[in-house]
């Protein structure tokens, strides 16, 4: 058999301090299935790169020889504006696709960060949601179709093209959030929604976490319909206050969206729905909303941190975990920004812009883990120095379900060179 | 069956909890998909999550198939016992085990009825989407299986969008979760690959659901066409036109009679065609999109836009289209219906399409479907008794699904694969998906005893469905 011809690797796809042997940048599916069967062969290890934006997160490979890397795949397969529906290669940018369904007054309601970075295998992959899953859903909520080559080459499919189907076994869903190890996506049909005539944002304060976290349950409890609903400790943007999370204030930003009628609707009755509880309420300008919306979207990948946490709770256990953890970071020196997705329990932290010791990493790690799993919740650890990955076992454990992910895995990736070691229990 | 096996069962569900007497296991035989039949030889009844488990690890051991089974309200016979001697019904498994309105999601057994759920907190103010037109009998435990959908999904999404967790009991009696009760549980999405496997990965237990608010206002629309073709036009239109409602339904003339003649809600029966359209949301929203609604009816000839004038005529309205298909029997002694769905764009393609079927194999086709996503009911109509119609049935069954996957559609969007379309699955899967689709069912169920013979076909065979099909032992 050939040698895997291949360009030298760029930064780009640096993980864990690994660089790839080579980097192929298959052109169409017949080279993606070509690239994998040679791989299979000869039991080289590949993992599926895009633009490499979120390479951070996951494990530290067990063998990284091959670079895969998806952006040549960025044809748009199928549009159909009056069907809702778009067919796209897995690697055009989550930017580039929301360009072309903006012609149409159309878009894909997913807000992941740096959309210019992410292309849609990524987005599937790493199941990467922004703020406006409050009311959008996530990106298995869109993903009717896709196309996956297998560990040994084999093109696959699952779903279809049309908005129901229930054909088969919804392999969409075993894509979303695989992280790259159970076969490469090449192809993707998302249905699609109008884009919302109108937004705005408003900046809601308060003294604590507990009284943001109240006023965010009020609101999902009532019949208004927010577009996003985020929680901070800080500043997203200067203009609004302190950016570092020490000035002891708490911001819910508030998104509407929809008619003017409905904005206006939901913007005046903001106050019946929240009482006294936000002490002030600011309506943002059109910049400044885009601005934030940005930030908030791309905070789990920006700003210096060397500690990055994901944590899934319940809505109603967020606050007190956000004020027991910022006593805990404080306790620790150990400076931490929080953003958390209100209304759907999702927590985001970053820790430390100056270095903060490994052992007191570790700790809060910990202190994290214990606190999500004593409420039945899970943390992942994003963002680590790689050395400490192994330590705080960045996944996490995930029970009983554990047998059937390693069948899952070894059916689908026999030899174990779909991204070794990345994903959950070394998976 | 042998007598060790019935007693271990009983030790295990108690005696109530095991129907062995042929006359009442003859209930039993199908589903809502009547053109095959078999009578399981065992129904068990278990009490208790632990109850399934101890009767599934004891069948794995002794190696006997065994079929789930809620409330038998399926259209492809996803239940139908086929080489599966003993049958588990969740009829007992029937408590909503907590509610949690703060953070919007409910636990319930997998027996529960659809409508219960949303019935338990509509007082305050919230409801479970996804709603079957069988929901006051189906259970969840089956809208998990099938993945069900209803009218109201084209806004609102499927059953998979709804789920946060499941409890279930694999085939080899080992009880896991899957997924949980908060959003984003780390590893691979296994309850999203078990949401609509129709029964052959395990048997679900529990599952924790998301609640949705109600909206604040509703407006119900009836829209009066003289011809189908102005009607799907107008769906049409209102897609495009960047409204997205909660509800977008078409009937045509035979099944307009039908349910007029059964529930007098005021159907014009000499219409061509009417929609059902409702939009949701804030009351503020409803007036504009209103007019732009009235607008694209008119543009398309709508002979007349009715306007639900309050919950009880828009509850009427609802509850006619929704038992369209208990109005058949007035027609027909047996229907089938099929599922398929095509883009929203082709509806007009595919009923031109069926008119042509219906014609070409002398049959009564009604449409009663969910227009807004292009997924078809029609509605076949056969004497049982008269073995040619019944052949007929099959066939041009198979040629509606066939003209959907030449559309570029699929050959089901809420009902499942089940025994009915397995031999079609090959039209719109490759052998190499059909592999992996199998592989994946080893992973959960890999002795092949949970729920055999659905929606895979056997590699090479070719499944020529007629009827009686085949005859299982019993």
């Amino acid at each position: 058999m050939t040698q895997a011809a291949g360009r030298p690797p760029s930064s780009q796809f640096i993980i864990d301090g690994q660089a790839p042997e080579t980097v192929v940048y298959p052109a169409s599916v017949d080279e993606v299935s070509r690239r994998l069967k040679e791989a299979h062969e000869h039991d080289r290890a590949i993992s599926p790169v895009g633009h490499g934006a979120f390479l951070h997160v996951g494990g530290v490979p067990k063998r990284y020889e091959q670079a895969l890397c998806t952006t040549a795949l960025s044809t748009v397969v199928d549009y159909q504006p009056t069907d809702m529906t778009i067919t796209v290669g897995a690697g055009l940018s989550l930017a580039q696709l929301q360009a072309i369904l903006g012609e149409n007054g159309q878009w894909l309601p997913l807000d992941p960060p740096c959309p210019e970075r992410a292309t849609v295998g990524g987005v599937i992959a790493a199941n990467l949601n922004g703020p406006v899953r409050f009311s959008q859903g996530t990106v298995r909520d869109f993903l009717i179709g896709i196309k996956v080559v297998r560990a040994d080459g084999t093109l696959i499919k699952g779903g279809g093209q049309v908005v129901k189907n229930v054909a088969g076994y919804d392999l969409p869903k075993l894509y979303c959030g695989s992280f790259g190890t159970l076969g490469v996506i090449v192809e993707a049909t998302f249905m699609i929604r109008p884009r919302p005539e109108v937004q705005t944002t408003l900046a809601l304060s308060f003294s604590s976490p507990e009284k943001a976290g109240e006023a965010a349950l009020k609101l999902t409890g009532s019949d208004m319909q927010p577009f996003f609903l985020e929680l901070a400790n800080f500043s997203p943007l200067p203009s609004l206050g302190d950016q570092s999370g020490d000035e002891g204030v708490y911001r819910l930003f508030v998104g509407f969206a929809g008619m003017q009628e409905e904005i206006d609707d939901q913007r005046s009755h903001l106050r019946d729905v929240l009482g006294d509880d936000a002490s002030v309420i600011e309506e943002l300008s059109v910049d400044e909303a885009q601005t934030l919306s940005q930030a908030l979207r791309d905070f789990p990948v920006s700003g210096p941190a060397t500690l990055r946490c994901k944590v899934s709770l319940q809505p109603t256990q967020l606050a007190t975990f956000c004020a027991d953890l910022a006593a805990e970071a404080r306790r620790r020196h150990a400076p931490v920004r929080f953003l958390a997705r209100a209304g759907n329990g999702i927590l985001y932290t970053a820790f430390g812009g100056e270095a903060v010791p490994d052992d007191q990493l570790l700790a809060l790690v910990d202190w994290i883990r214990v606190h999500a799993t004593g409420n039945n919740g899970f943390a992942v650890v994003e963002e680590i120095p790689s050395a400490l990955k192994e330590r705080a076992n960045v996944w996490g454990t995930v029970g009983k379900a554990f047998p059937l992910m390693q069948r899952l895995k070894e059916t689908l990736d026999p030899k174990g060179i779909l991204n070794p070691g990345r994903f959950v229990g070394g998976l | 069956m042998e007598q060790q096996v019935l007693d271990r069962l009983h030790d295990i569900v108690g005696p109530d909890g095991v129907v062995a007497h042929k006359s009442a296991r003859s209930v039993y035989d199908c589903d809502g998909y009547t053109l095959e039949k078999a009578v399981p030889e065992l129904v068990v009844l278990p009490h208790s999550t632990e109850e399934v488990a101890a009767v599934v690890k004891f069948l794995n051991k002794a190696k006997i198939a065994f079929v789930p089974r809620g409330a038998g309200t399926g259209l492809s016979g996803g239940c139908l016992p086929v080489e599966a001697p003993v049958m588990i019904g969740t009829s007992r498994l029937n408590k909503i085990v907590h509610i949690d309105l703060l953070n919007r999601y409910v636990v319930a057994q997998s027996g529960v009825v659809n409508l219960w759920v949303s019935n338990a907190v509509k007082e305050q103010g919230f409801q479970y989407a996804p709603d079957p037109s069988s929901q006051q009998a189906c259970t969840i435990g089956g809208n998990i299986a099938e993945n069900s959908g209803g009218p109201h999904t084209l806004k609102y999404g499927v059953t998979t969008n709804h789920v946060l967790g499941l409890e279930v009991v694999l085939p080899d009696g080992e009880i896991v979760t899957l997924g949980g009760t908060v959003e984003d549980v780390p590893g691979y999405d296994l309850r999203g690959i078990t949401i609509g496997a129709e029964g052959t990965f395990g048997i679900v237990t529990q599952a924790a659901l998301k609640l949705t608010r109600q909206p604040q206002a509703y407006r119900t629309f009836l829209a009066v066409f003289e011809s189908v073709h102005h009607a799907t036009q107008t769906v049409s239109g209102i897609i495009a036109s960047g409204i997205v409602p909660a509800a977008l339904e078409m009937m045509d003339t035979l099944i307009i009679q039908a349910i007029e003649e059964a529930f007098h809600f005021g159907f014009p029966t000499d219409a061509g065609a009417v929609l059902i359209i409702e939009i949701d949301g804030l009351a503020a929203s409803l007036d504009p999109q209103t007019e732009r609604i009235q607008a694209i009816c008119k543009h398309n000839q709508a002979r007349e836009v009715r306007i639900a004038r309050d919950d009880a005529e828009r509850m009427a309205l609802w509850k006619s289209r929704k038992r369209a298909f208990g109005a058949i029997g007035r027609l027909s002694p047996n229907y089938c219906t099929q599922d398929g769905v095509v883009p929203r764009t082709k509806v007009p393609d595919i009923l031109q399409r069926i008119t042509e079927v219906s014609e070409k194999y002398q049959l009564r086709i009604a449409n009663v479907f969910h227009a807004g996503d292009g997924n078809i009911h029609p509605i076949l109509m056969y004497d049982e008794r008269n073995a040619d119609e019944t052949r007929r049935v099959v066939q041009a069954g198979k040629e509606i699904l066939n003209a959907c996957v030449d559309l570029g559609g699929s050959l089901t969007g809420e009902h499942g694969i089940g025994v009915e379309k397995m031999g079609q699955m090959p039209l719109i899967f490759s052998p190499e998906d059909l592999m992996v689709m199998t592989q994946l069912r080893s992973v959960f169920n890999p002795a092949n005893l949970c729920n055999p013979n659905k929606i895979i076909p056997t590699p090479g065979g070719c499944i020529d469905v007629t009827t009686p099909r085949r005859q299982v032992p019993l």
